[in-house]
């Protein structure tokens, strides 16, 4: 994968995201002192914004799938993937609450190809990857 | 939870609408066909997980990341371009 997103580059989701079908548009961006964290946002205001970390922060040997539908959506070939030299970059949406355990979905990772500027999300059927996945003991959001 | 045995070939109805036909039995999977008005959506539950779960993590209370990002460091993970 590319060793960095580039801060504030936007990219395009044909399909949205579970449950925001309506969003198209999201704003990849890091904040200073929060690597490896980075912001998936909305280009509109009032839309979702989410925290997440590249999958092989979490799983050095991560095994993204692109089936033939996702792969289309973001003009790459379908296959099995391992981070190292692929050209798109794979991140967890966490989910954090304050006061409680972060979790990191790895069944469902955001997959954004910097080439094309598209994204989608994609589900990893049938990979034992879980929808919620403990984050390291001692990382907390508050 | 209703538990209903059916063979390749044979379906069941829900609600008097929808039909669910068992196409083809595989060792382990099930090819199955849905019949449903238009609208009915059909989604796999693995799409209700993520989009929940989506739900769940949108638009996270304000608050320190400090320690989340510190914890995953300290997991191992290097800033770009930095040496392990």
């Amino acid at each position: 994968m590319p060793d960095s997103p580039p801060p504030g580059e936007l990219f395009h989701f044909p399909s949205g995201l579970p449950g925001f079908e309506q969003h198209h548009d999201f704003i990849l961006s890091r904040r200073a002192g929060l690597d490896p964290l980075v912001f998936l946002d909305s280009r509109h205001g009032q839309g979702p914004g989410f925290i997440a970390v590249p999958v092989e922060v979490l799983d050095p040997h991560y095994l993204l799938r692109l089936d033939e539908a996702a792969a289309a959506e973001l003009l790459l070939s379908p296959g099995a993937y391992t981070a190292a030299g692929s050209r798109f970059l794979a991140f967890a949406l966490l989910t954090c609450i304050p006061n409680e355990p972060p979790t990191a979905n790895l069944f469902a990772p955001v997959v954004l190809n910097p080439a094309s500027g598209t994204g989608a999300q994609v589900l990893q059927l049938d990979s034992g990857y879980p929808v919620v996945h403990p984050v390291r003991e001692g990382a907390s959001c508050s | 939870m209703l538990v209903i045995r059916r063979r390749a070939g044979e379906a069941l109805v829900l609600d008097g609408s929808i039909e669910v036909q068992i196409l083809e039995i595989a060792a382990n999977r099930v090819k199955i066909g849905i019949i449903a008005p238009p609208a009915v959506p059909v989604v796999r539950k693995e799409v209700v997980l993520a989009r929940e779960q989506n739900r769940a993590a949108a638009n996270p209370a304000a608050g320190s990341l400090e320690s989340l990002a510190r914890g995953l460091r300290e997991a191992g993970w290097c800033s770009p371009g930095s040496t392990p």
